[in-house]
């Protein structure tokens, strides 16, 4: 199950909203799950995607002449999704980077390159490296051997996770972890399946056992209005978070629509169109459902 | 609640006319006959006395701290002066910008000559400084493109000076230095006028300062309320005790200094210097000796940072800048109760004058670095953040003695001078790096190698640095011609002591500074040449040189090539890194070969203050992707929008170039978005930040706390964003007040951290 190579769409230096101190956010591609409101559509899928950003297009029809399969074109659509394969000669020769590939492969060797770089500010922040995705256990030897080769360097270490993952995957995979952001959705297993494509089940039992396993957790919930931002839904997992022993934290993370950009690039139509971001009184009251379990709840924005 | 309710009332005075300069003729000294053949230093002090004698004296309701500014407001509707005026009208010390101008790229016309010294312009204000000089001096000094009211900007009073012996005491300095001259050598008399200069300001000062005295007792014995009689008769006794021996109390410090700062002000000085270093000995001896409780001094702290305020209005970049903790001369820590109080009232009154600054060293107290961050991440854009790490050795290095190195402030922008012992010709001379690179890219053809092009980049360079520093020396020559300097000559040391005046090198160090701009836009031109042309062959040079001839026109492709497709500054990658630490190294060495007219020494600076608009403007398209006219990077950062890995990435593409050749200083600005410091969380983060760049060696980091998306919305409806606070060149100023061009600058500054 080692891995040396994976595939990832972003490495974000000096992120400051994935775990303690500055860190460096590692994005590995590919997601079991499809959340409505995913801000990252672009993390979804394992396989590398192009992605078109009209507004910086120049229009020199450099990605015409370069796409050895005849999709791509200067008329509406620009892209021919069904001919493309993803062999992204058209972002090589897209110097203006309206169009890009999401997804490349990465050794470890390159982002142990990259993690160095900020050691100062892990060291002086108390930060280190988060993996995040996607799903980092979509690609497990790769997350596990990556996590491992940045705790031998002693970076503090994160893994961002949906919890959707075999056990022994994902037990394998937060090994190295020294601490685990863990994403929970909704406490309902068939909502949760039409929220994100899949049950919720394994994820609640996963979430059980990383609370056993002693590591530090942290849980995060997306707050997405009209979605699973229910007083009984929050209730119910104000219960189930309350019967856990290490959840150290829950951070809400009010849902925003900065990702719809992304969809229209993709090619894909943005499900929640219209939506709001939740309102600071209902965090409160959200957290207020949290905090009487005795849970320590972090609201993103509001501190 | 009586300091809040004084506050309020102090607030309001504000929203008066609280600058009332004298209207009418303007004044002179000539009303006698005879006056003319008196020495040129005798008459520009008379001036100055003449000018306190005449500027209005007004107390206004609350004030305990008196003292009206009487600098002149910009008529109605006039953009800030200094912002726009002075900076795009082209200090071209080399001829590249003809082009510029023939190819109608140039909104200024450029004069070979020496038109546009910023530090002169500006002072056509000063309407309220009396004629002193002769027609001939006038015509003389005209040749130059100086007049009687030129001051080389970025000045500093001797602060320290000040307060410890007050006028009296430098008076007496004077009187004793005078007694040691022989005045039958040409030396000797020369020596006499000046200190007769000196002692005329001083006694003017002393006037002054009994004209409020005089105006508190009548004001006193007019006033019903109890209370506020009482604080008039204090402001009486204050002013008459300043008048009469040094200061011996907070009160007393602060108001002389006030008065002593209006007056510098009309001299090219702005700055306070170590003010919590300085002033802290008097609070400490008014609280020791129960004279005075915290509370009654912080109002008294309060009541001057209105005073300060008041200047906002009149010139967002007043340059009215203090710096705060750091070390002693002797390697101490150097944060006292007073640096705390400032940041309090700066964070408590939300002005954005007195312009604040930090000092940071390896011992600086965790308290105090976080009562920076926290007030940082409040977005009110200052305190601006110094390295002593990297600045106190950069000074060493430059021949100052540790212990004044230790000593050192910012000048009333970003310059790095030691406090009250420097006449720094901090910001005339100029290199605008980019022109550099264009006059090689007309003969790009000829280069077979990249070192070729580095090699005649280096020539152009050099070239630059002789032009400005001898433009500047000429400058420097001939200002003791037209303009001594009396009143800053009795604060700054040692001038008195050598009976020199400061335009003349009286100053104990006495170097001028080369500030070259577009460090990052140039080595991101070489980086693209080294890459695209000369390792990758992927644009030919007859091609790129054809392309940037036409500014790119119908060839974009080629422009998002050199954009995207080489490295550029600000992403911690070493390959263009090391071109602009190649550069700034060459740059160093050549600006040291230069001398100035006072016996000091060039230093280099890497500073483009607002330039970065007008630098922009007369200079054609270069390899870096840039069209001609577009503006470049603020001072030593990199260029707007090019820094994609985030800040700490900045940070260390930055501290690449060895901080030690630019003992002027260099500043990286840096927009954080608000959500990156938010909550506790965010200031610890913050303060992570700024000790990672103290480890790391960067000098100076000035921070903006911005959204892009706010911006663009205050752009658009001003009227909801009046307090929006941004952070220019070195000083914070209100967002809606700033020209197109500028708000159009910051807002395509790479926001971090979202």
């Amino acid at each position: 199950m080692e891995a040396e190579k994976g595939t990832i769409f972003d490495v974000k230096h000096f992120a400051v909203h994935d775990g303690p101190g500055i860190r460096t956010t590692i994005f590995l591609k590919g997601c079991p799950l499809g959340c409505l409101w995913c801000h990252s559509p672009e993390s979804q899928s394992p396989l590398p995607e192009v992605a078109y950003y009209p507004n910086l297009c120049i229009g020199c029809g450099a990605c015409v002449e370069a796409c050895p399969n005849g999709a791509q074109t200067l008329g509406t659509p620009k892209i021919l999704r069904e001919l493309c394969t993803g062999v992204g000669r058209c972002a090589e020769e897209c110097y203006a980077e309206a169009t890009i590939m999401y997804g490349r492969e990465a050794s470890v060797g390159d982002i142990l390159e990259e993690a160095d770089k900020d050691r100062l500010l892990y060291e002086t922040s108390g930060g280190g490296v988060t993996l995040s995705g996607g799903e980092p256990t979509m690609q497990p030897g790769f997350a596990a051997t990556l996590l491992g080769a940045l705790k031998e360097r002693g970076y503090h270490t994160a893994l961002d996770t949906c919890g959707h993952a075999e056990w022994r995957v994902l037990e394998r995979v937060i090994a190295d972890a020294d601490l685990v952001l863990y994403d929970l959705k909704h406490m309902d297993s068939s909502t949760h399946r039409e929220l994100t494509g899949v049950t919720a089940e394994l994820i609640q039992s996963n979430l059980r056992r990383v609370a056993e396993s002693g590591k530090s957790l942290v849980v995060r919930v997306p707050v997405v209005p009209g979605h699973n931002d229910s007083h009984e839904n929050f209730a119910a997992m104000a219960g189930f978070l309350g019967g856990l022993k290490g959840v150290e934290a829950v951070e809400l993370l009010p849902y925003h629509d900065l990702g719809s950009p992304k969809y229209t690039a993709l090619g894909r139509e943005y499900p929640l169109e219209g939506l709001r971001s939740p309102e600071p009184g209902e965090l409160s009251e959200l957290a207020g459902l949290l905090e009487a379990e005795g849970l320590r709840v972090v609201v993103e924005g509001l501190e | 609640m009586v300091v809040r309710s004084r506050n309020e009332q102090l607030r309001r005075n504000m929203d008066h006319e609280v600058h009332e300069p004298p209207r009418g003729e303007r004044p002179t000294i000539f009303t006698e006959p005879g006056v003319e053949d008196l020495p040129l230093p005798i008459r520009k002090a008379m001036a100055v006395r003449l000018m306190l004698e005449n500027v209005p004296v007004h107390i206004y309701p609350g004030e305990l701290i008196v003292g009206i500014g009487f600098m002149e407001r910009p008529p109605e509707g006039d953009k800030p002066r200094s912002i726009l005026a002075e900076d795009i009208s082209g200090e071209d010390y080399i001829t590249g910008a003809h082009k510029r101008v023939a190819t109608g790229l140039a909104k200024e016309p450029y004069d070979p000559v020496i038109r546009g010294q910023t530090a002169y312009m500006a002072n056509n204000r000063w309407s309220v400084f009396p004629h002193y000089a002769t027609p001939e001096e006038v015509e003389e000094a005209r040749r130059i493109s100086l007049s009687e009211n030129s001051n080389p900007g970025h000045l500093q009073g001797g602060n320290p000076r000040l307060v410890e012996h007050g006028w009296t005491g430098l008076r007496d300095k004077a009187e004793t230095r005078m007694k040691g001259i022989d005045p039958s050598t040409p030396r000797g008399t020369k020596q006499a006028t000046f200190l007769r200069s000196v002692i005329i300001v001083l006694d003017a000062l002393r006037d002054f300062a009994l004209r409020y005295s005089n105006l508190a007792t009548r004001e006193a014995e007019g006033e019903t309320d109890p209370g506020r009689k009482a604080e008039l008769l204090k402001i009486s006794e204050v002013c008459r005790n300043i008048a009469e021996r040094p200061p011996e109390t907070f009160h007393e410090a602060l108001q002389i200094h006030w008065l002593t700062h209006l007056a510098n002000h009309t001299q090219g000085a702005h700055q306070m210097g170590r003010f919590d270093q300085y002033i802290w000995t008097f609070l400490e001896g008014d609280l020791e000796a129960g004279r005075l409780t915290e509370e009654e001094a912080r109002e008294l702290l309060d009541c001057l940072w209105f005073k300060y305020a008041s200047f906002t209005d009149v010139d967002a970049d007043n340059l009215q800048n203090l710096i705060l903790g750091g070390q002693t001369p002797d390697g101490r820590d150097a944060t006292n109760p007073l640096s705390h109080m400032c940041l309090d009232s700066t964070d408590r009154l939300g002005l954005i004058d007195p312009k604040v600054s930090v000092r940071i060293h390896r011992g600086t107290p965790e308290g105090f670095l976080r009562k920076t961050c926290e007030i940082i991440a409040k977005g009110v854009c200052h305190p601006g953040v110094y390295n002593d790490e990297a600045i106190v050795p950069a000074l060493v290095e430059s021949g100052i003695p540790l212990e004044d190195a230790r000593d050192y402030t910012n000048d009333g922008c970003s310059e790095i001078l030691v406090q009250g012992k420097t006449n720094p010709w901090a910001y005339e001379a100029r290199v605008k790096l980019l022109t550099c690179l264009e006059r090689v890219m007309e003969r790009l053809e000829e280069y077979e190698a990249f070192e070729e092009v580095m090699a005649a980049l280096k020539e152009e360079v050099s070239l630059a640095v002789t032009m400005a520093t001898s433009t500047t020396n000429l400058i420097q020559a001939a200002t003791p011609l037209i303009s001594p300097n009396p009143l800053l000559s009795a604060t700054v040391g040692d001038c008195i002591e050598k009976a020199l005046d400061l335009t003349e090198g009286g100053a104990v160090y006495n170097s001028s500074a080369v500030c070259a701009t577009g460090v990052a836009d140039t080595a991101d031109g070489l980086a693209a040449l080294k890459k695209l042309v000369y390792e990758e062959g992927a644009v030919g040079r007859e091609e790129l040189a054809e392309a940037l001839r036409n500014d790119f026109e119908g060839r974009e492709r080629l422009r998002q090539m050199l954009l995207n497709r080489a490295p550029k500054f600000g992403n911690d990658d070493e390959y263009v890194d090391s071109i602009a630490a190649e550069l700034v190294e060459h740059l160093a060495a050549e600006v040291s070969k230069h001398g100035n007219p006072r016996g000091g020494r060039y230093i280099l600076g890497l500073f483009s203050y607002g330039m970065y608009i007008g630098h922009g403007i007369v200079t054609g398209a270069t390899p870096d992707g840039r069209k001609a006219g577009a503006f470049i990077s603020p001072n030593f950062s990199p260029a707007p929008g090019r820094d994609r890995k985030g800040p700490f990435a900045a940070l260390k593409s930055t501290t690449r170039v060895d901080q030690m050749l630019t003992p002027n200083g260099t500043s990286l600005d840096l927009t954080l978005h608000p959500s990156a410091v938010r909550g506790p969380q965010g200031v610890e983060k913050l303060m992570a930040f700024l000790r990672s760049f103290m480890e790391l060696g960067g000098m100076q980091v000035q921070f903006n706390i911005a959204d892009a998306a706010v911006l663009r919305e205050a752009q658009a409806e001003p009227e909801k964003h009046r307090n929006l606070t941004v952070r220019l060149w070195g000083f914070p100023a209100y967002f809606v007040r700033l020209p197109k061009e500028f708000q159009d600058h910051i807002i395509a500054r790479t926001n971090h951290g979202l």
